[in-house]
């Protein structure tokens, strides 16, 4: 519990330091990416939203707002736990914040599966009732026409998120373990900080994601 | 020679990256970045190839009117795939994975890339990709051309998705080179190595890396949704459900135009190399032509509509794409000037790479050009989906792209390699590839033009002629890269040993490693202390490169 | 960055921030979450998406600028990101200024016509000459009353094959589902799935 496993940076970097800014700059760009990959349907989104607008608002109210809420609550506090898991690493002296660090994950892995859960409830009631994307769509009280192409983006965006969740999830858990062992200190919290960008970013695409599917 | 002194000097530490470790599991496990480079060389070569038997193929059906050789099918899935392979598989890869992997440390003065991990995994991630291609092809086979255009592609027969799956997983591969490569460039140069002295090589691989990061995502997500298309029905895409394909297209060339540039960024950077070393001379404008690979990057988002004068767009749409598109032309007309202004006057010695490099300049020259008249609206709307396009854009990826990926290739073999090859067998070969491309290709401008439709399987009698000439270009172009496979293959096996800097060269991977180079790269970091190609200006007296003590 | 100096002691000098403005932004991160809810409740006309992604903005904000520390991190980090929102942006501007603006140029009038609004106009046509029943684009085939007036055909077509989704077929009919609006089933063989165009008396 007191001791840390002393991190050696690798051989072809001059220092830590130059170490843990490349891999922050290279987890940055990724995070780029991955804006890049949802833009899609964010950009089909407005296609669609904008072309049939009462459809789009009559589909949006088959989804439970509650729900969504809640969800939002759970990731944002999922995102906070993280936060506080980095800095706890980041002010390891000697290892007396192991425990610290490792509840924090372990809070904010649960929490994603808490997100998962309510997630499972919202697309079970979608299978039952039939608002299912284009040509599984059978759900009878809708008016207006198209309704599946909302239903296709919204299982498109919440489907793309919620393997990220899952990965983001997978990725915790393999830092947790690392934690466990010791592995991290004020010197050097690498992962702990990367796989929380990557978390923050989960919960950055869903608080759009949000307003825009279940709010409008 | 500047040469001998530092070869000494690389080689007073013994075992170059070859004979670091030896066995296949050693390549297997690999993340020094100068193997990385060399399997994926080796890699899309082999693409290079099996592609270029697929335009065989696809010359040889045309030779005739009517069936030749294939069934109509057969002749869509040869040229899709004949598209899918050069594209994915090889130019996009080609320069920046395999000769970028290997040469972009070793020019900054670094012991490898920031993530080797990462390195590996893209090699691997582009195999993977690569081996599901060929599956699909093999189960059922894809006839959408390497476009995928809905709504044809969601509804056609054959194996789209495991298609459109492959060339998703390959976009991650390219994605993880460019990041790594930025990355690289940011936080790996040597000491000394300020922006401004890089080689402009480096330059244009951080534009391409720009490009491979910011686009490619969306390469992803458009693939998702026709597979999610094909799977489901969703309807985005397919007009019957009140979606619509022209934004299909949107989302396509958000990637698929910058990617165009993905492939002649680099080569662009290969050829700056090429004329400045065989020029001995300092390039000329290097600031110009440094900034004119980031401006191409940028521009290169915002043109993409140029593919779609026809499908449908908004006429205003289409004015302002046209407008950009034009725009492209001022860096790379920059890039022109400058590697002819710095030709003159230069000391030129007519090597093989340098063969090459001329190609570019003049194949590039009339496919850039040629892309003008495509850029203009009212012109596009006869020469739209004509052989003109085909013949435009060969002009520029073959005539561009692989001439210079050729140029590097034979430029950096002795530094890969370590050994030298038969140059009188090197320049045939260059030369045979330049006339065999220029009968093939420039006959389809002619084509094009008259009306011939690309993709067609038949045409009509009057255009049997310059079918038959543009085929016979095809064999004369499979004759001079028989004859460089040949070469290239013996002097793997017994090729004359190659000295550290065989073509005098002034970048870090010349004179400061060995031929080929260590473990490491290097045996201290080198610092670097001048501006890049730093030969004596005109007057001045030759003088040695500074290697530190 | 290679070129920085190290005494030996590798120390990151990185600013940790204080676990006060953490508790801080997770509080105003719920307090949003509930504004944005609350206004999604009033109908505001197109307010309501200005403000969701106003609201929205702000939040993502936080979390970039505290929880992923881009305050206080390298300024290199935030370039990139904020470069990456440049191509999104980009994206979204080409792409909707081709869907909004697409139509066709009357060749004698000279004058330029949204797709859009021509799916509208035909439309409103259709539902005069139906007395007032709504008609859509799009809409299940099946909903259209026995003996029902041809739409007249769109006029001169738009080269465009996608300007208007939906205008040339309507969607096919969810198997099985009843038309909700209580319009009369169509009879049986008045409903030809695929046209807009159903058989004259």
């Amino acid at each position: 519990m007191s001791t840390v496993v002393r991190h050696e940076h690798a051989h072809h970097f001059e220092s830590a330091e130059q170490e843990f800014s490349a891999a922050k700059m290279g987890m940055w760009l990724f995070l780029v990416t991955e804006i890049l990959l949802f833009s899609g349907i964010f950009v089909a989104y407005t296609v669609f939203k904008n072309l049939y607008p009462e459809m789009w608002s009559e589909a949006s109210k088959q989804l439970d707002w509650k729900l969504g809420a809640v969800n939002t609550v759970v990731l944002i506090t999922s995102s906070f736990t993280m936060a506080m898991a980095v800095r706890a690493a980041q002010t390891n002296e000697r290892g007396e914040n192991k425990g610290k660090i490792v509840g924090l994950l372990a809070a904010t892995i649960l929490l994603a599966g808490a997100f998962l859960v309510v997630k499972y409830f919202e697309y079970s009631h979608k299978l039952h009732v039939g608002t299912l994307p284009g040509e599984h769509y059978f759900f009878p009280g809708i008016q207006a026409a198209n309704a599946h192409i909302f239903f296709g983006i919204y299982f498109l965006a919440t489907g793309l998120h919620g393997i990220h969740v899952v990965i983001g999830m997978s990725i915790l858990f393999w830092v947790l373990l690392r934690a466990r062992k010791g592995h991290f200190y004020n010197q050097y919290y690498t992962p702990v900080e990367l796989g929380g960008l990557y978390w923050h970013l989960v919960d950055l695409i869903w608080i759009y994601l949000f307003p825009l599917l279940y709010l409008v | 020679m500047s040469a001998s002194n530092s070869d000494t000097h690389a080689h007073a530490h013994g075992g170059n990256y070859f004979e670091a470790a030896r066995g296949l599991k050693s390549w297997l496990i690999t993340l020094d970045h100068k193997r990385i480079g060399v399997m994926y060389l080796f890699w899309v070569i082999a693409a290079f190839l099996f592609g270029g038997l697929l335009a065989l193929g696809v010359r040889l059906e045309l030779w005739a009117p009517g069936e030749t050789i294939m069934s109509a099918d057969t002749y869509n899935r040869f040229f899709t795939l004949h598209g899918l392979v050069m594209v994915f598989l090889f130019i996009i890869p080609g320069i920046p994975a395999a000769l970028g992997n290997f040469v972009l440390p070793l020019q900054l003065g670094a012991k490898d890339v920031a993530f080797p991990r990462l390195n590996l995994l893209s090699f691997y991630i582009y195999v993977v990709g690569t081996c599901m291609a060929l599956y699909s092809t093999i189960a059922g086979g894809v006839d959408t051309g390497w476009t995928f255009y809905t709504p044809y592609s969601a509804t056609t027969g054959g194996s789209v998705v495991m298609m459109t799956l492959s060339a998703f997983i390959l976009g991650f591969s390219s994605i993880l080179t460019g990041l790594n490569f930025i990355v690289t460039v940011h936080k790996m140069r040597a000491p000394g190595m300020s922006w401004y002295r890089m080689p402009l090589l480096i330059w244009a691989l951080y534009a391409t890396s720009i490009i491979q990061v910011m686009a490619t995502p969306v390469l992803g997500i458009t693939l998702l949704l026709l597979a999610m298309e094909r799977a489901l029905g969703i309807g985005i895409f397919d007009p019957a459900l009140g979606g619509d394909p022209v934004l299909f297209q949107h989302f396509f060339w958000f990637y698929s135009h910058p990617a165009v540039y993905i492939m002649i960024l680099p080569g662009m950077g290969v050829v700056s190399e090429l004329i400045a070393t065989f020029s001995r001379k300092r390039i000329f404008g290097y600031r110009s032509i440094a900034f004119s690979s980031l401006a191409i990057a940028i521009i290169s988002f915002l043109v993409w509509g140029h593919h779609m004068f026809v499908s449908g767009q908004s006429v205003y749409a289409g004015m302002i794409f046209s407008f950009l598109t034009f725009l492209v032309a001022i860096p790379s007309a920059i890039k022109v000037f400058n590697w002819t202004a710095t030709l003159y006057q230069g000391s030129i010695s007519m090597q093989t790479p340098m063969i090459w490099a001329f190609s570019f300049l003049i194949l590039f020259t009339i496919g850039g050009l040629t892309g003008l008249f495509l850029g203009t609206l009212g012109t596009d709307v006869h020469l739209h989906d004509t052989y003109f396009v085909v013949a435009h854009f060969h002009y520029v990826m073959m005539g561009g792209t692989v001439m210079a990926f050729f140029g590097g290739v034979h430029y950096w073999w002795p530094k890969i390699f370590g050994r030298m090859y038969n140059e009188a067998l090197a320049k045939i070969s260059a030369v045979l590839v330049f006339v065999g491309f220029n009968v093939t290709f420039f006959t389809q401008f002619v084509l094009g033009t008259r009306g011939m439709p690309r993709r067609y399987y038949n045409y009509l009698p009057e255009f049997e002629t310059l079918h038959k000439v543009s085929t016979m270009g095809v064999l004369i172009i499979g004759l001079g890269v028989t004859i460089m496979v040949l070469y290239l293959a013996k002097s793997l096996l017994s090729g004359e040993k190659a000295v550290a800097n065989p073509w005098g060269a002034k970048t870090l991977e010349w004179t400061h490693a060995a031929s080929p180079p260590v473990l490491h790269n290097f045996d201290e970091t080198p610092v670097v202390e001048e501006p890049p190609y730093h030969y004596p200006a005109p007057g001045e007296e030759s003088r040695p490169t500074k290697v530190p003590a | 960055m290679s070129q920085h100096d190290h005494d030996g002691s590798h120390a990151h000098s990185h600013f940790v921030p204080p676990a006060k403005a953490y508790w801080g932004v997770f509080g105003g991160l719920l307090f949003l979450t509930v504004v944005t809810v609350a206004v999604s409740r009033v109908d505001l006309g197109p307010f309501n998406m200005l403000v969701a992604m106003g609201v929205a903005t702000v939040k993502a904000l936080l979390v970039g600028l505290i929880f992923m520390q881009l305050r206080w991190d390298e300024k290199l980090n935030g370039t990139v990101f904020g470069f990456g929102l440049i191509f999104v942006a980009l994206f979204f501007i080409f792409t909707l200024a081709d869907i909004f603006s697409r139509g066709y140029v009357d060749p004698v009038t000279d004058n330029h016509y949204l797709a859009r609004d021509q799916v509208r106009a035909l439309e409103k046509d259709v539902e005069k000459a139906r007395g007032g029943v709504k008609y859509e684009v799009g809409r299940p085939s099946d909903e259209l009353p026995p003996n029902e007036v041809a739409p007249p055909a769109p006029p001169p077509a738009p080269a465009t094959e996608g300007a208007a989704p939906g205008s040339e077929g309507a969607a096919p009919a969810p198997e099985g589902a009843a038309p909700a609006d209580g319009a009369a089933p169509a009879p049986e063989g008045a409903a030809p799935a695929d046209g807009a165009a159903p058989a004259q008396p």
